[in-house]
């Protein structure tokens, strides 16, 4: 597939085939990434969509077995699907609560397990500011704890579904005339510290944090491209 | 449940919006309303009642699990709705051979179901835009885009089942696409 972009009906053309379901694996890949930074692409898919959509819309409906729902509610209550509840003020400790508990999953060496995890803990120093990620609609997405060196430690608040061929990039702007600074690339989102030595400037209060949606070796500019997920300010710990 | 397009009291992006927030009452009323066409959807790809519950069942866990992720740049709420119907059967379709969908069995199975007297076409709404579109198609060009749209088929099964070559199916169908959309502008 190598139509070029610059013809607005090779554009159209494609972006309608992929709505249609026609092309292939790869193909589909291909165009998914380029969604992520042609705003033209992505804009003729969306009206490929709204264009056939009246075709789902209109079809006849088949009722449901009647234990449909009860399995997708059976789905959704499992731990793992819930939402976290960042609201909560016992976030926080339930944030420990979770990382003892996965020390304890190790079997043979749980107590020597437990006792380094919380070791580690006691080390490790505490974040000089916090920012809380939310998505436009106000959802919470992720907590961001940003330390002296300008590191960072990301906390996922819910499962964030990244596309095949994209990954999650964390950026960081304290400055505008410097841009957007990335902190690192991950494929999905998990509680990880990143950008560790590379001795960024020591956070400030209202550091804008935020999470986009890249190809997956990252963006190819340097500067997000793709949609932002997740953005918040910073507020410093006093 | 209507058979109706689309009931404007309903509010799909504040029932996302909600999701998105843990609201699982949102969840229910947006099974209550789509659920029904979400597996006609997937049973005019799949053709299996069975499949198509399990696809509709992945797609409201996803849509759970995304509807943070809904932004109005992909299109309107309930267009990514379908669309994540629509590729979880079109993924189904291609890992699980076609071939074990369909055997002559099941297809008696299925002409029982729904499919058998589905028009796709004559389901559109008379004024509808697209449907005044597609029949300016000549017939041909018209199947080939409702057979990769509402069955799933691929450039190479369309070809096969109109008797065409596929090079001919592929130029067709791109021609076809950029007079529909010119027809809808």
């Amino acid at each position: 597939m190598s139509p070029s972009m610059d013809d607005p009906d090779d554009l159209q053309a494609l972006a309608g085939e992929y709505v249609l379901g026609l092309l292939d694996p790869a193909e589909v890949r291909e165009i998914e990434r380029r969604m992520t930074q042609d705003m033209a692409l992505r804009d003729a898919v969306a009206a490929w969509r709204d264009r056939f959509l009246e075709i789902d819309a209109s079809a006849a409906p088949v009722a449901p077995s009647a234990h449909l729902w009860q399995r997708i509610a059976d789905e959704i209550a499992a731990p793992q699907a819930r939402p976290a509840q960042a609201a909560r003020p016992a976030l926080w400790s339930r944030v420990g609560f979770w990382r003892g508990l996965s020390f304890a999953g190790a079997a043979l060496s749980a107590l020597l397990a437990i006792f380094s995890g919380m070791l580690i803990q006691q080390m490790q120093p505490r974040p000089v500011a916090v920012a809380v990620l939310q998505a436009d609609d106000a959802t919470p997405g992720a907590i961001i704890e940003a330390f002296a060196d300008g590191s960072v430690r990301l906390v996922p608040l819910r499962t964030i579904d990244v596309p095949p061929g994209r990954a999650l990039q964390v950026w960081t702007l304290w400055d505008r005339a410097r841009g957007p600074v990335p902190l690192g690339l991950m494929a999905r989102a998990e509680e990880r510290r990143l950008a560790r030595g590379d001795n960024l400037p020591m956070p400030i209060d209202k550091q804008l944090y935020e999470i986009t949606l890249e190809p997956a070796s990252g963006s190819p500019t340097g500067r997000p491209t793709g949609p932002v997920l997740y953005k918040g300010l910073a507020s410093v710990v006093h | 449940m209507n058979d109706g397009a689309t009931d404007e009291a309903f509010d799909a992006r504040a029932a996302l919006r909600a999701c998105a927030d843990g609201d699982q009452s949102a969840l229910r009323a947006l099974y209550d309303r789509e659920a029904g066409r979400m597996i006609a959807v997937a049973l005019r790809i799949l053709r299996r009642r069975d499949l198509a519950e399990d696809v509709v069942q992945d797609a409201f866990v996803r849509i759970w699990r995304q509807a943070g992720l809904y932004n109005a740049a992909l299109g309107s709420p309930r267009a990514w709705i379908y669309t994540i119907v629509r590729n979880l059967s079109l993924n189904r379709l291609r890992d699980g051979a076609r071939e074990d969908l369909v055997d002559d069995e099941r297809l008696t199975e299925i002409s029982d179901a729904s499919l058998a007297g589905d028009d796709p076409l004559g389901r559109l709404a008379d004024g509808s835009a697209l449907r005044r579109c597609l029949e300016k198609l000549d017939p041909q060009r018209r199947v080939s885009l409702l057979l990769a749209y509402t069955e799933g088929l691929t450039h190479g099964e369309i070809a096969g089942r109109l008797g065409l070559p596929l090079g001919t199916v592929k130029a067709s169908i791109r021609r076809s696409l950029l007079a529909l959309r010119e027809c809808m502008a």
